[in-house]
C-alpha cells in the first residue's frame, strides 16, 4: 500500500486543528496590536503629563512672584503670568490649534509658554487636547494650585483608544 | 514496505502544536512588554505624585509648622488652601498616606535614624501610595525631611559654636611627648565669636599645665591666667581668659602643655563659647619628633 498524503478524515482533522490554532493565534496577535495602540495612547498622555508637571513646577519655583494684573485665575482656561527675577515675564496659556488627521480637521486646546525674548512654544504634543487648565492662588500657603486635564486625540471616538489624565499641580513660590 | 511521501496526521499535529506554542510564546512576550511599560509608567507617575505631595507639604510647613503633628494623615484641599487632614486621602484611585515622625539628632546636631533626641524643628515625612493594578495591591513609599527654618528653637538656632571650626586634622605630639600642637581654631561666620572655656580629656596620665593660643597663654596653671589654678587632671573645665575670634580668621592652638608624657593618648577637646554653645572634637594625634 502506498500513502501519498492524508486520507479524507485526516485532512478534515488537520484543517480543523489548523483552524483552531490559527484563530487562537490571530486573537492573541490582535490583542498585541490592540495593546500597542492603547499603550501608545496612554504613553502619549503620560509623557505630556510628566513634562508639563515638571515644567510648571520649575517655572513657578524660579519666579519672583505671580503677576496678578495680567494673570487670569479661577477660570477655564486660566492664564498664568509670572514675574521673573530679572523683571521679565513668562506667560503660560491655552492656544487653539487646528489639527488635520485622516483628512478631518480638529480644533484642539494646546498649551503654550511665552518665555522672555522668544516666540511662543507649545507645551504639549499635537495629539493631546488640554481640556482643563484652571489656576488658583493660595495666599495662605503661597502656592499656585493648577487643575489640569489632558485627553488623547481619538477621532474615531473608539472607547478602546481613549486615554486621559486629570491631576493637580501644586507648587510653592520660593521667592515670596 | 510502506512508501511515505507526505506527513502522517501525528506529524502534522506535532508540527501545528510546536507552531502554536511558539506563536503563543511570542504573543505573551509582546503582551508582557506592554504590561511592563504601563507598570513602569505607573511607578514614574507615583514619583511625580510624590513630588507634588511634598511640594504641598512644603507650603504647609512654611505657613503652619505646628500642623505637622506626629501621626498618620492625608491632604485636604479646602477652599483652595491645602491642609493636613486626619485620615489618608484618595488621589486618582491611589490612597495617599502621610506619616509624620519627629526628626532625631545626636549630640552634634546631626540627623540620625535611631537613638538621638527628638528635634521639634525637624520632621520626617513618609508618603505611602497604595493602589490596585492587574498584579494586585501595590505600595510605594517616599521620604523626605522637613525643617522649621523660619523659627528654629533647637539645634538649628544660630550659635557661636555653629561658626567655630575646631580643626584637629593636623594635631600632633611633639618631641618632648608632653605638648599637643597643630590644632587650628577658625571662625567661619560673619560676626565675632568668643571661647569662654575649654575642656581637655585624655586617656593617659599627667596634668595639664597651660593652653597657649596664637602665641599667648589663655590659661596657665601657675601665673594667674584663667581658673582654676594649679595643674589640672583630665576632664577639668578650664575657664580661659576670653579668646575672641574675628570673622573668617584662623588661630593656632600652638601649645597645650602637660606635665607628663601624653604620646599615644586619645584627646577629647571641648570648646565652650560665651553663649554656652559647645563644639567637641576627638583626636589621637601622631607622635612627630
Amino acid at each position: 500500500m502506498s500513502h501519498k498524503g492524508f486520507n479524507l478524515i485526516e485532512l478534515v482533522l488537520y484543517i480543523g486543528i489548523t483552524a483552531i490554532i490559527l484563530t487562537a493565534s490571530l486573537s492573541l496577535a490582535w490583542g498585541v496590536i490592540f495593546d500597542q495602540v492603547k499603550t501608545t495612547a496612554k504613553s502619549e498622555i503620560e509623557y505630556n503629563y510628566q513634562f508639563l508637571d515638571n515644567f510648571l513646577r520649575n517655572q513657578i519655583q524660579t519666579a519672583k512672584s505671580v503677576n496678578m494684573t495680567l494673570s487670569v485665575l479661577n477660570a477655564n482656561p486660566s492664564r498664568l503670568v509670572l514675574n521673573n527675577p530679572d523683571d521679565s515675564i513668562t506667560i503660560i496659556e491655552v492656544e487653539n490649534k487646528t489639527i488635520n488627521q485622516n483628512g478631518q480637521n480638529f480644533i484642539l486646546s494646546g498649551l503654550k509658554v511665552t518665555l522672555p525674548s522668544t516666540a511662543p512654544l507649545s507645551l504639549i504634543t499635537t495629539k493631546t487636547d488640554a481640556t482643563n487648565f484652571i489656576i488658583h492662588y493660595s495666599a495662605l500657603n503661597k502656592q499656585l494650585i493648577t487643575d489640569l486635564s489632558l485627553e488623547y486625540l481619538n477621532p474615531s471616538q473608539d472607547p478602546r483608544y481613549e486615554a486621559s489624565k486629570t491631576w493637580t499641580n501644586t507648587t510653592t513660590l520660593r521667592a515670596e | 514496505m510502506k512508501n511515505h511521501l507526505g506527513q502522517n496526521l501525528i506529524e502534522a499535529i506535532i508540527a501545528i502544536g510546536i507552531f502554536g506554542i511558539l506563536m503563543a510564546g511570542g504573543v505573551m512576550t509582546g503582551l508582557h512588554y506592554f504590561d511592563s511599560q504601563i507598570h513602569a509608567q505607573a511607578q514614574s507617575n507615583l514619583a511625580q505624585l510624590a513630588n507634588n505631595s511634598f511640594e504641598i507639604i512644603d507650603g504647609i510647613a512654611k505657613n503652619n509648622w505646628v500642623s505637622l503633628t506626629v501621626g498618620t494623615h492625608g491632604l485636604l484641599l479646602n477652599n483652595n488652601n491645602w491642609e493636613i487632614s486626619g485620615t489618608p486621602d484618595l488621589v486618582d484611585q491611589t490612597t495617599r498616606t502621610i506619616n509624620v515622625t519627629s526628626g532625631l539628632r545626636d549630640g552634634n546636631c546631626n540627623l540620625v535614624e535611631v537613638g538621638g533626641t527628638t528635634d521639634t524643628d525637624t520632621k520626617l515625612i513618609t508618603i505611602t501610595f497604595t493602589y490596585n493594578d492587574n498584579r494586585g495591591l501595590q505600595s510605594k513609599s517616599f521620604s523626605q525631611y522637613f525643617t522649621n527654618w523660619f523659627a528654629p528653637t533647637n539645634c538649628l538656632m544660630q550659635t557661636e559654636a555653629g561658626s567655630l571650626s575646631l580643626d584637629v586634622s593636623t594635631a600632633y605630639i611633639d618631641a618632648t611627648k608632653k605638648s599637643l600642637y597643630g590644632i587650628v581654631l577658625r571662625n567661619l561666620g560673619t560676626t565675632i565669636i568668643t571661647i569662654d572655656k575649654m575642656t581637655f580629656t585624655w586617656n593617659t596620665g599627667g596634668n595639664i599645665t597651660y593652653v597657649k593660643i596664637d602665641g599667648a597663654n589663655y590659661w596657665h596653671a601657675t601665673n594667674g591666667t584663667g581658673t582654676p589654678q594649679g595643674a589640672q587632671p583630665s576632664g577639668t573645665e578650664l575657664d580661659l581668659v576670653n579668646f575672641v575670634l574675628q570673622p573668617q580668621t584662623s588661630y593656632p592652638i600652638d601649645n597645650v602643655r602637660f606635665d607628663d608624657k601624653v604620646d599615644g593618648a586619645t584627646f577629647t577637646i571641648k570648646a565652650t563659647m560665651l553663649d554656652t554653645s559647645t563644639k567637641t572634637e576627638v583626636t589621637t594625634p601622631p607622635f612627630i619628633p
